[in-house]
């Protein structure tokens, strides 16, 4: 703990003087963690004086900043919490004359005295000898004022900012505030992964003020979310799923506790990868560490220091995190509760000593069943009946529109969870079946009815918000000057074969690509399974029986890979393999590794054993991987392809023209020579396995409302004549008819519609999402 | 739709359920037999014009023609024939049943009376009658199904030679090859009747040359100098060069071949009944070229299992070095595509 004056990262004194004013200012922010409150728990730092020497940053502002700390807390006025304190002082940052705010950006900011100059941070020649107290502020140096390190001028380590106004300054005040307070943070956490973590955005934030840009915490984290459905939608399709036959009272307390479980998540504290690497597998840890550290990022540290984005745990995280944190939150909650029982009024313990453990309970169960449908992206909840009633003249309405609608697989995601995930549709609804067979069994009859609108394409549709997809195609619907009975009629129509006695029933053979394979699939002939290698788990002999099937299949396919090759990948841990099973054999696959933290997958292997090919599932499987992609919320797919290969995936949307920077790939995927790197992004919106069937039954009804039309008109208009007169363009609107047939326009103007059905529809929308945020 | 019924046409119960001679001492005494019903319950299936799809337009400009009625009118003779099968076999039942009845009753009585057999001879003939009016049937039901085979074909072939030249999706070329073996026609020989040359695995005779528009495997010389049996239909014959021009059936490599009458080999034009005909089969362990499962390219393979009814197919083993025992696993193969294997081309 001697002091350095030597650190080498810039600073110097300023930082020092900081860092002890925040100190003094009140508890130091690591005070309170000793009170051990999940809900509230600040910045971490359990105790002083970490091993400094190997941080970046110099000793002698520890010592300080730990002495002043102690200091503070022997005045342990600890009332104010972090976070309020942490905004007093950039309050009165930002209350500083414009002189002294230079001062202190010049601390952070790179020296522009002359080209050469390496320095980054000016340096107070005369740092004052008693920490100050904020609240008496020191006189600003003047901007003559030379630097103790490159003894150029105040002046000109802040020219940049000479022109910036005011604003920019206190936006970048709050960041040099945010930066001393992970200082401390930094120096105060003995646990190695929070310590680095911290280390890389205090680095972060100070490369933002040196460069004057907006801070962000970069992608090799992923983007939130990081999963979807989201832990916030998991619980919410949770309470509706379990409890929307209770009465509006018991609903309500359900809600309650739901609201305070995700209050609990989005303020608890996790636990340290390394207290936990004891008691799991190597696999699992690693999971949890990047998880461990995205939440620090996004979630945890912005709580404190808000220059950072701030995102929700629950609404970032989903189902594999939950799972990984359930178990401790739960027992830390209850543990809780239960020390504080007798301080609270009877009713808030009869609340949570005996309504909350239940709650969790049946909460666990889900979060950690393979089939839960609360999971599925595309739930829908069955409204309570008193919430229903609000919505029922809308829901019956709508409920006949929905029959083209996208199927959603259950595919439960995650790292090390599994070796072997079954895709195949049938046999999730079986799955579904039974589980909602099981419930009925405990006298659940209500519920059933949810399940199976969850399971099938044609559910009812209640209506949910917080369903993207859902709901904009809903919109959509909406804002077309069609009328939903009429569409509804349409589709009526075209699925009636006594109506259809055209051409598309006598050519019914005339299929997409994949529809075979689909129908193989449905009536169970083949299966689709995505399995892989565990060193720490036990893999199946199933499994291991079909990636040695799979081993032969691609080593056969692809005759000019070294069949050592395909092996090690094949069985390497890290890869997996979409599998296409029939009669329990492999008879084709794609060999895959996912980097989740780079957002993309590689394709390494794809093949279909050559008696089995041209027969649509090459197609069919790559849809099926791309289901499984868009619900690990992984959206880009990449793959050198050889000569041959080309053509397939071209077919399956894939281009030469690759999306992704190619920082984020280069060094992670494996590269061929004479093979061409081809990309594919995903859209969440889509479910590719569904994909041609639902663009065919758009396109169906697309040509029925042409011909309805068409037989409405009734108008024959002779054909124009001004392009074999030498006329180049004429203005759409002056073709004779158009606008009699509807056309209506560029869309400058909106879409017309009776003023009081508009407003009928805000009305609605306004009453909906009222009660719904009433009661999540 | 030919599929089904084909099938059960050629019902392989058939001999199973055929009355009992007196002389096999009846294990089984059970007088009355069952035998498949050979009507569905469902309405008449449509039918496409084509085994394979083209784009609608084509399909839909094809489906005006007269001969896509013609086909529509087939199907119809086709379930009325089908109908009226089963009628007479309904029929033919009881007359069935009694002469197991009373050939039950001699075989216990041990004793053949004069009365007995001929009452039993005039039963038998008129079984007789009766089952020849079912094979009567039974071969004007068949040939409706080659009727409308043959419609189809002849549509393919002139929407290939029409202007509009569509080029077949391969899973679609891959169904209508399947299709055509699956309906090419069966031989029905009378007794004894040896069955003809291209039937099965008889070979055509010396002379013989394959009309036009009919498959054959022809060997042509790819780009990179090696010999390659390719799926291939015929263009035209030439007598005095002895050359046949064939059309690769792979529509995407555009090729049209001009080859010498040893490279070219016509596909069976009937398949053989395992049942009746088993010496038109190739014998277990001989060598043949097959058609590659979902290729359009013959290859060298070894015959592992025949087919035991006229619709199965021959299971057999691809010569394949990428393979440790230097054979594929085994694979189906029907009867069309399976050839005789033929020196390959002794002087250049």
């Amino acid at each position: 703990m001697a002091s350095r004056e030597s650190g080498n990262l810039s600073g110097g004194g300023g930082v020092a003087a900081t860092a002890a004013a925040i100190a003094a200012a009140g508890t130091s922010p690591h005070q309170q963690q000793q009170q051990h409150n999940p809900a509230q728990a600040p910045m971490t730092a359990a105790g002083a004086g970490g091993s400094v020497g190997s941080l970046p940053a110099g000793g002698s502002q520890a010592t300080v900043a730990a002495a002043a700390a102690g200091g503070g807390a022997a005045e342990g006025a600890g009332r104010v919490s972090n976070v309020q304190r942490i905004q007093q002082k950039k309050a009165q940052v930002r209350a500083w004359p414009r002189d002294k705010k230079l001062e202190k950006l010049a601390i952070y900011s790179a020296c522009k005295g002359d080209e050469n100059c390496k320095c980054n941070g000016w340096k107070n020649p005369t740092p004052p000898t008693h920490p100050a107290r904020p609240d008496t502020p020191q006189p600003a140096a003047p901007p003559s004022q030379p630097c103790r390190s490159c003894s150029h001028m105040l002046s000109k380590h802040v020219s940049h900012l000479e022109s910036a106004s005011d604003d920019d300054l206190d936006r970048l005040l709050s960041i040099v505030v945010d930066v001393e307070n992970l200082f401390i943070c930094v120096h105060r956490e003995e646990d190695p992964d929070t310590k680095q973590v911290y280390s890389y955005l205090f680095r972060r934030l100070r490369k933002c003020i040196l460069q004057v840009t907006p801070p962000t915490v970069e992608v090799p984290l992923g983007t939130p979310p990081f999963e979807r459905p989201s832990i916030f939608k998991g619980v919410t399709n949770f309470v509706f799923h379990k409890f929307n036959r209770l009465q509006q009272k018991d609903f309500q307390m359900m809600s309650d506790l739901a609201k305070m479980f995700l209050h609990c998540l989005n303020h608890w504290r996790l636990e340290t990868p390394s207290a936990r690497r004891a008691h799991t597998t190597p696999e699992e840890s690693s999971a949890y560490k990047v998880n461990y550290t995205r939440w620090l990022c996004f979630s945890y540290v912005p709580q404190l220091c808000d220059s950072l984005p701030h995102h929700e745990t629950t609404a970032i995280f989903g189902r594999t995190f939950l799972r990984a944190v359930f178990h401790t939150l739960r027992k830390q909650l209850l543990d809780k509760f239960r020390a504080e029982k007798d301080k609270m009024p009877p009713e808030k313990k009869l609340l949570l000593l005996n309504h909350f453990p239940r709650f969790l309970s049946m909460l666990e169960e889900e979060v950690y069943s393979n089939s839960s449908p609360i999971w599925d992206a595309d739930y829908r909840p069955q409204l309570p009946p008193h919430l229903h009633a609000q919505a029922t003249e809308r829901a019956s309405g709508g409920s006949g529109v929905t029959r083209g609608e996208f199927e959603r697989l259950t595919v439960p995601p995650g790292e090390g969870q599994y070796t072997t995930v079954n895709l195949t549709p049938a046999a999730t609804r079986r799955a579904r079946l039974e589980e909602s067979r099981g419930e009925k069994r405990e006298g659940d009859d209500v519920c059933e009815n949810s399940n199976n609108s969850s399971s099938s394409s044609s559910s009812s549709s209640t209506t949910t918000t917080s369903n993207n997809s859902n709901s904009s195609k809903r919109m959509k619907l909406e804002s077309e000057d069609l009328g939903e009975d009429m569409v509804a009629e349409v589709v009526a129509t075209i699925t009636d074969p006594r109506k259809m006695v055209g051409p598309e029933v006598l050519f019914s053979e005339n299929a997409a690509r994949d529809e075979a394979a689909k129908l193989e699939e449905r009536k169970g002939n083949i299966e689709f399974h995505v399995i892989g290698n565990s060193l720490t788990q036990k893999v199946s002999k199933q499994t291991m029986l079909w990636l040695i099937g799979l081993q032969n299949v691609f080593s056969h396919q692809l005759p000019r890979m070294p069949k050592d090759y395909i092996t090690r990948l094949v069985f390497d841990p890290k890869h997996r393999t979409l599998a296409l099973i029939k009669d329990n054999r492999p008879i084709g696959g794609i060999c895959f590794r996912m980097f989740a933290t780079q957002g993309f997958t590689e394709i390494v292997f794809c093949a279909v054993t050559s008696n089995e090919q041209v027969k649509g599932y090459g197609t069919h499987m790559m849809n099926h991987l791309k289901d499984y992609h868009v619900k690990n919320n992984v959206l880009h797919f990449l793959t050198f392809a050889d000569e041959f290969a080309i053509g397939y995936f071209k077919k399956q949307g894939f281009s030469k023209d690759i999306q992704l920077a190619r920082s984020v790939y280069q060094g992670y995927i494996k590269d061929y020579e004479g093979a061409t790197l081809m990309g594919c992004e995903l859209n969440p919106n889509i479910v590719y396995t569904e994909f041609t069937a639902v663009i065919r039954r758009q396109k169906e009804i697309i040509k029925k409302l042409i011909e309805r039309k068409q037989s409405e008109i009734r108008k024959v208009h002779p054909g124009l004549t001004c392009f074999r007169d030498g006329v180049r363009e004429i203005p759409v609107e002056s073709i004779p008819g158009i606008r009699e047939a509807g056309w209506k326009g560029p869309p400058a103007s909106k879409p017309v519609r009776s003023p009081s059905q508009e407003h009928q529809e805000a009305e609605y929308l306004t009453s909906m999402l009222k009660t719904l945020l009433c009661n999540i | 739709m030919g599929k089904g019924k084909d099938k059960n046409l050629g019902s392989p119960k058939r001999s199973v359920d055929s009355p009992k001679s007196p002389k096999m001492r009846g294990r089984d005494s059970s007088p009355s037999f069952r035998r498949e019903q050979l009507l569905r319950s469902e309405p008449l299936p449509p039918i496409n014009v084509t085994p394979y799809p083209l784009s609608t337009s084509t399909e839909m400009a094809m489906a005006m023609s007269s001969e896509a009625q013609a086909l529509q009118e087939r199907v119809k003779v086709l379930s009325d024939i089908v109908r009226e099968l089963q009628k007479s076999r309904d029929d033919n039942i009881p007359h069935m049943n009694n002469i197991n009845v009373l050939s039950d009753k001699i075989v216990n009585e041990e004793k053949l009376t004069a009365s007995s057999r001929n009452k039993l001879k005039m039963m038998y003939e008129r079984c007789i009658t009766d089952t020849e009016k079912e094979v009567q049937l039974m071969k004007k039901a068949l040939h409706t199904v080659y009727q409308i085979r043959n419609i189809r074909h002849d549509l393919r072939i002139q929407a290939k030679n029409s202007g509009n030249k569509e080029t077949i999706r391969r899973g679609a070329l891959m169904k209508m090859l399947l299709n055509c073996a699956q309906t090419l026609p069966l031989w029905i020989g009378n007794f004894g009747e040896k069955p003809p040359p291209l039937c099965g695995a008889v070979a055509p005779e010396q002379n013989y040359v394959a009309k036009v528009n009919d498959m054959v495997a022809c060997l042509v010389r790819g780009s990179e100098g090696e010999d390659n049996w390719i799926l291939a239909e015929v263009v035209s014959y030439n007598p005095a060069t002895n050359k046949y021009e064939v059309d690769d059936i792979d529509e995407e490599q555009k090729e049209r071949h001009t080859l010498s009458r040893r490279r070219v080999y016509p596909l069976p034009l009937m398949r053989a009944n395992p049942e009746v005909n088993p010496e038109a089969l190739y014998p277990k362990g001989s060598i043949v070229m097959a058609l590659y499962p979902q290729t359009t390219c013959f290859y060298k393979a070894v015959i592992n299992r025949l087919p035991t009814l006229a619709t199965e197919e021959y299971e057999v083993l691809f010569e394949d070095p990428t393979y440790a025992d230097g054979y594929s696993p085994p694979l189906m193969v029907a009867q069309r595509y399976v050839i005789q294997i033929k020196d390959v081309s002794k002087k250049k």
